[in-house]
């Protein structure tokens, strides 16, 4: 076969959590990227926040692990401080010209060891942080930044302004400055591209009568993100800007910069009402005296557990929300408190507050706009991509896709997903050049070391003067020298130099170590490095122990060095007491089988059966009824006018006619066994007798939801009470038909069923759709009245839109409460509505010829049992739930099962699209592998120990250990370790009373000579 | 529920009569019950035979072991024989559960038979008080006050509040009625019914025996905070703590009786712990001196994390203990808060999940700065 002209790599632009998201699942299924980002480090606007909504983890822990894997993938280049110039070519041959700004700062050279950083004489506003605190002209983006180097800001320089000072670099023992680089322009070829290039915060000078920068204590969401957070410029203690003083009462107000066409941005952001909600909930659990109160115009918390975290802050943290609009916050000069005048329906007020947020909505920045212009792809009048439903992470030129908030404004959650859902498509275009231009992994053979005696190579680490400047570094030497086994110490200026390791190398050959130790600094960010040094000199990277002296001695105890001294000989000595007993771990190998399984067969499983046949792999598709198309048949439009009969038949054709994918319908599933890599499932064809077997690696689940039958409002009593889906039936036959006779008034309920104690879930979809019906019907016929009741209108994103035009076109929307619900009687066949106006205050009665119900979707009945026999768990409301709501959307725990479309919660088709598309994205990081490396520090269970008393098979959350009969005899039964499944957490070594299980190289009886040789 | 007839005023006989034809009907294949053994000890018998039953003593108000843990050794299969009942003061009774719950026995192949326990005597000496035999467990039986507060009775007995069987199959019941004439029988489950067919399950729960169980549980409860208030006031610190063990011979008796210690091998007995002599004169170095034998104190506290959400507080451990350590108000007083934590009770019911796997979002919130 003659080699392709395709190139092998891809370029992802943005190197917030989206692009990162990208970059990791193309390198994982084998290409090479290279990840732009203009800022000096990656991490994006996530790397700001301090908690996410609705589980409220800890932004940057979640975040952190992830930019480190992406710094360290051998596959992924990161370019920081470089921007896209210009783009030439066509999918699978593109050249991308890049701007890559000097950084004066050595990346190869740098430890980030942050000596330099007190000794810079400038001082400037962090913008980092809002500008409440200083940095200097030599910085770091952020404290974790990735990578950790700092760059210099050559615009406040001293050295590079007026060529003065030099401090920092006669303070880098590394020699890692370099005042004469340059901005350099680069060309890269690569075969497709991402753009994950993110949104900004809106601007306050939308709404200047808020006084942002005029008045200290009104300040933005993300400034306030920052107040909040432990590593922010008050080290997460909640105080005012003006005084210190700790604020109760703070405001916050919802829509600034959004869902404002004075300001020209029409759209909703989608984010600020979860965002503004959870900050007032961290703000009261930091301090308990905090009154939070939310400014909003409509409660849009329609996501997954949204509603309910709503009602916690309500309920369980008394955050007051009042629906209400306000034209202005006005300070008091003297105290610097805010006056914030709002008007409800309650009439007009004032209230006084110590603190106000503004809850920026999101804005395509000017420079997107000129990117959008460079990569010359159309955008939409806000500066958004604004892609198609049905392939809404397309651009609209072939080869470049998008994910993020500069496709549409969007949360995190759906972010990732056409972060994957991206990668995927640029997998579509590469199929054939999967591990092109990937670099594998070499390393020289391991030595066999068993039966050796220890031998202790130990190296204590300056770190520049961060451990060197407190902690005495000779003295800790001669101390480790004393200790049993160790036949080499010595010091090292910075253990993680380039010049270092290699020395680390030949020692290792020179002196035939068998174990080494390193204190220096944090094992989080060093570990993997040590780790991989040891395996490039042939030695078991599992022979390996490191103390961190800086993080948790140093820098903690900078004021008592004997202290510190001390500290870190015991922390040395527990160490060695570790590495003594550390063994080599094997790495387990498992085959993969090339397949995925799909199960249903609507859009989002048709989807993702193509996706992932367009990527190169062999796909069965299971559906249960007897044609395909799920919910998707009984849809006619959506409400950006797409025909979605006419787009669903033919992603049907193309389905049955795609020569990876085979296709059943009718089916009835047996069972599925195995794990990741190995599944086998077994089904049959109702009516066939012949049960069927297939083998695959992957599992996408895409069974979809139910439309819920009403069984209020008089649904049933009357033909003219009918579902919002039968109004669309109607309003499609009224287009074809123009004679048919019309309705004269129709009016819409709104969440019938949903957001109720029974169902407190949204559906997510029904404002949406009321108002495309409600549209249609006043453009067929503008004399027709409609009326929508609604509790809140969640038209969220770009479909703020249509809720706009439909108020343009005179559709009335009344707003009632779960209180004082609409109440509907039949009197001769048709309906009468009376709902009560909070605007006039009084109940109001309409006789419509239709009564439309939009009734909400709930899961399906089966989702149960599909969920115990795939081992993955369900949410309280029976939606599958995944790995992580914010990080792992598309993920179950369960390595190598996926989820899609409706399965997952209620969803619009470009949402279920885009999520079909990840689910193929994050299929891909399996079947592109020949084999599966498991884990070497997994679980190991000593059956002898062993009681099965299967709390560890309960505390598992990846399903890897189980209790089976390990002895037919006698019945004997152990837990059993999984260890493709494992992930070494030490959930069931933690818990086991028996100590029957250990993880490999964190041993129980490592862990205790670690602790008797610290505490003794 | 029913009402037992008692016979010739001798409710240990009537209820041997009954267990008796449990046995001769095939409903059990043999039971597990208390006997006096010839010594003169309080000790368990499994009787197949209905002939036997007449050595079985249902009354007898001692406690050498805990049933539960022969039950642990014994039922951990299921066997082929046919279901083995057991017959289970109270504290027995929650071991089992909890033993049920860990999976350390087949539910399915036991019937648990609970019986009322005002409280027993120290294994100890018991035969000098039991002078006059079977006829001083009718006595003990029959509810004397001055039995039930008797501070002859074990410690654990002592402060003992729940005199009650919890999650029975069978109930019997004596307190607050008088065992000469009735006794009370309850069925708790289908398997429970199966024994008490023939009876009229139909009746009330006498209102008497509530109430007696009501006001013996206050007055127990009152000792027990008195006996955790004076623990309280010699715990003061770690190292209080350290002297509270300070007698202990690391002989790992309590760990040995305790019948929810259910490991084959304890983690204290494996190679862990077995440090060198270099290792232990490092460790004497440090401070010129090392107490042996070592890790006794981390043994205890390592066994009261195991143990703590399991612990019925039936006070084996303290009476095993050679050394005399004071176990059983430290373990009841911090079983009781760490359950309570959880809001949980040891052995209460089958259904109720263990704390460990059990997974509540709304769990020790108590985070953030405190003002």
């Amino acid at each position: 076969m003659a080699e392709s002209k395709l190139s092998g790599a891809a370029l992802v632009i943005g190197g917030g959590i989206g692009g990162v998201q990208s970059a990791l699942d193309l390198a994982d299924a084998g290409y090479k990227v290279y990840l732009v980002e203009r800022q000096p480090g990656i991490g994006g606007v996530m790397a700001m926040l301090d908690k996410t909504f609705p589980t409220n983890d800890c932004s940057m822990c979640i975040l952190s692990p992830k930019l480190v894997v992406a710094a360290r993938h051998r596959n992924i280049e990161l370019l920081t401080l470089t921007e896209v110039l210009g783009i030439e070519g066509e999918a699978g041959d593109f050249t991308v010209r890049l701007l890559r700004r000097a950084r004066y700062v050595n990346l190869d050279k740098c430890t980030g060891c942050g000596d330099c950083l007190a000794k810079c004489p400038v001082k400037l506003p962090n913008d980092f942080e809002g500008g409440l605190s200083e940095r200097r002209a030599i910085y770091r983006l952020y404290a974790q930044a990735v990578p950790n180097a700092p760059m210099i800001d050559a615009k406040h320089c001293l050295k590079l302004v007026r060529d003065k000072c030099g401090a920092c670099a006669k303070n880098c023992k590394a020699g890692a400055i370099e005042y004469g680089q340059q901005d350099e322009e680069v060309s890269v070829r690569v075969g497709a591209v991402v753009v994950a290039a993110g949104s900004q915060v809106a601007p306050t000078a939308l709404r200047r009568e808020y006084g942002h920068g005029r008045y200290p204590n009104v300040v933005t969401s993300l400034e306030f993100e920052r107040i909040l957070s432990a590593s922010g410029p008050f080290s997460g203690h909640v105080q005012r800007p003006s005084d210190g003083r700790k604020p109760e009462r703070i405001a916050w107000l919802q829509c600034v910069g959004s869902r404002d066409e004075s300001v020209e941005k029409g759209y909703c952001s989608a984010m600020c009402c979860m965002y503004a909600v959870k900050e007032a909930v961290i703000a009261r659990e930091h301090m308990g005296s905090v009154e939070p109160t939310v400014f909003y115009m409509d409660m849009r918390s329609y996501g997954k557990d949204f509603d309910r975290y709503v009602e916690r802050a309500e309920k369980q943290y008394g955050v007051r929300l009042v629906r209400a609009r306000v034209p202005e916050v006005r300070e008091d000069q003297r105290t610097r408190d805010l006056v914030v005048r709002y008007a409800s329906d309650a009439g007009a007020g004032a209230e006084r507050f110590d603190m106000v947020v503004l809850s920026c909505g999101l804005v395509p920045p000017a420079e997107m706009v000129e990117l959008g212009r460079r990569l010359d792809i159309k955008l939409d009048r806000f500066g958004f991509v604004a892609g198609d439903n049905w392939d809404p992470v397309a651009s609209s030129r072939p080869g470049i896709s998008v994910a993020g908030s500069f496709q549409s404004p969007m949360a995190i959650p759906e972010t990732v997903t056409g972060a994957s859902g991206a990668a995927a498509a640029v997998e579509s275009v590469l199929a054939e050049v999967r591990g092109k231009d990937a670099v594998a992994e070499e390393l020289p053979p391991e030595r066999d070391v068993r039966g050796e005696a220890p031998r202790i190579g130990a190296f204590i680490c300056h770190c520049g003067v961060n451990i060197g400047g407190v902690v005495d570094v000779p003295a800790v030497v001669e101390h480790v020298k004393t200790l049993p086994f160790v036949v080499y110490a010595d010091e090292n200026l910075y253990s993680c130099s380039g010049d270092t390791q290699e020395r680390l190398k030949e020692l290792i050959r020179e002196h035939r170590l068998n174990r080494v130790m390193i204190a220096s600094c944090s094992p989080r960010t060093h570990e993997p490095l040590f780790q991989a040094t040891l395996a490039e000199a042939g030695l078991n990277p599992h022979l390996f122990a490191m103390a961190n002296i800086r993080d948790q001695c140093s820098w903690v105890h900078m004021k008592e060095p004997e202290q510190a001294t001390a500290k870190a000989r015991e922390l040395v000595s527990a160490a060695i007491a570790r590495v003594v007993r550390q063994s080599p771990l094997p790495k387990v190998k498992l085959p993969v089988k090339k397949a995925a399984l799909v199960l249903g067969g609507g859009i989002a499983g048709l989807t993702s059966a193509l996706a992932i046949a367009d990527e190169g792999f062999d796909v069965c598709l299971l559906e249960r009824e007897a044609e395909l198309g799920g919910q998707a048949l009984s849809i006619f439009t959506t409400a950006e006018g797409d025909d979605v009969r006419a787009r669903l038949k033919a992603t049907i054709e193309r389905t049955k006619q795609h020569s990876r994918i085979a296709v059943h319908t009718n089916v009835a599933l047996d069972g599925i066994d195995g794990f990741v890599g190995n599944y086998r499932t077994t089904f049959h064809v109702r009516g066939a007798d012949k049960p069927m077997e297939y083998e695959h690696g992957v599992v996408v689940v895409a069974t979809g939801a139910e439309y819920r039958q009403p069984t209020e409002y008089q649904y049933g009593a009357s033909d003219c009470v009918i579902t919002q889906r039968q109004l669309e039936e109607m309003v499609e036959a009224y287009r074809r038909n123009p004679k048919t006779e019309r309705p004269g008034s129709v009016v819409m309920i709104q969440c019938v069923g949903s957001r109720e104690p029974k169902r407190p879930w949204c559906s997510r979809i029904c404002c949406a759709e009321a108002v495309k019906n409600a549209i249609a019907l006043k453009e067929l016929n503008p004399e027709t009245e409609v009326h929508v009741l609604y509790r809140d209108i969640r038209t969220y994103g770009l479909r703020e839109e249509h809720y706009r035009r439909a108020r343009g076109l005179g559709v009335v929307f009344i707003r009632y409460t779960p209180e004082e619900k609409p109440e509907v009687r039949v009197e001769d066949g048709r309906p009468i509505v009376t709902v009560r106006d909070p605007i006039l205050g009084r109940r109001i009665r309409f006789r419509p010829d239709i009564l439309a119900l939009s009734s909400g979707i709930v899961p399906r009945a089966g989702a149960k049992e599909l969920a115990m026999m795939l081992k993955v768990p369900l949410n309280a409301d029976g939606f599958f739930l995944e790995a992580h709501m914010k990080l792992r959307p598309v993920d179950f725990a369960t390595e190598g099962v996926y989820m899609a479309g409706l399965a997952h919660f209620p969803k619009f088709i470009d949402e279920a699209v885009a999520q079909a598309r990840a689910a193929a994205g994050r299929a891909a990081t399996v079947l592109s592998r020949d084999t599966l490396e498991a884990e070497a520090t997994v679980a190991h269970v000593d059956r002898e120990r062993c009681t099965a008393c299967r709390m560890c098979e309960t505390l598992c959350a990846y399903r890897a250990i189980e209790v089976k009969v390990v002895n037919e005899t006698f019945g004997t039964r152990s837990a059993v370790v999984n260890e493709a499944l494992c992930k070494g957490c030490g959930a069931c070594a933690a818990n086991c009373r028996c100590s029957a299980i250990d993880i490999r190289g964190f041993t129980n009886e490592n862990i205790c000579r670690e602790l008797t040789a610290l505490l003794d | 529920m029913a009402m037992l007839k008692v016979k010739a005023k001798n409710p240990s006989r009537t209820l041997r009569e009954l267990f008796a034809g449990w046995l001769s009907e095939g409903r059990l294949s043999a039971m597990l019950v208390p006997v006096m053994a010839k010594s003169g000890a309080a000790t368990l018998a499994l009787v197949s035979d209905p002939a036997k039953m007449a050595e079985a003593a249902p009354l007898l108000p001692a406690m050498a072991v805990n049933a539960a843990s022969v039950v642990h050794d014994i039922a951990r299969q299921k066997g082929e024989a046919g279901r083995v009942g057991l017959l289970l003061r109270p504290c027995e009774m929650r071991a089992v559960v909890e033993l049920i719950k860990l999976r350390q026995v087949d539910a399915d192949g036991v019937v648990l038979v609970g019986i009322d326990c005002p409280g027993t005597y120290k294994a100890a000496g018991f035969r000098e008080v039991r002078t006059k035999g079977e006829e001083f467990d009718n006595e003990h039986a029959g509810g004397q006050r001055d039995y039930y507060d008797s501070p002859n009775l074990r410690t654990a007995c002592q402060v003992c509040d729940s005199s009650a069987p919890s999650a029975f199959d069978v109930a019997v019941g004596f307190l607050g009625l008088d065992p000469d004439k009735e006794l009370w029988l309850e069925a708790g489950t289908d398997k429970g019914r199966v024994l008490l067919e023939g009876f009229d399950l139909t009746g009330e729960a006498p209102a008497a025996r509530a109430k007696y169980l009501e006001a013996l549980k206050e007055r127990r409860l009152k000792k027990a905070a008195g006996t955790i208030e004076k623990l309280d006031k010699v715990m003061r610190g770690p190292e209080k703590l350290v002297g509270y063990f300070a007698d202990c011979l690391n002989c790992h008796n309590c760990m040995r009786v305790c019948p929810v210690c259910y490991c084959h091998e304890c983690f204290f007995n494996s190679s862990t712990f077995q440090r060198g002599l270099d290792e232990h004169v490092r460790t004497a170095k440090r401070k010129g001196l090392t107490r042996m034998p070592s890790e006794t104190l981390l043994f205890h506290l390592t066994r009261m994390n195991h143990m703590m959400a399991s612990c019925v507080a039936c006070g084996i451990c303290e009476d095993s203990c050679p050394a005399g350590v004071g176990l059983l108000p430290l373990f009841k007083k911090v079983s009781r808060n760490v359950q309570a934590e959880f809001g949980y009770v040891s052995g209460r019911s089958l259904e109720e999940p263990l704390p460990l796997v059990a997974f509540r979002e709304d769990e020790f919130q108590a985070v953030g700065e405190s003002e």
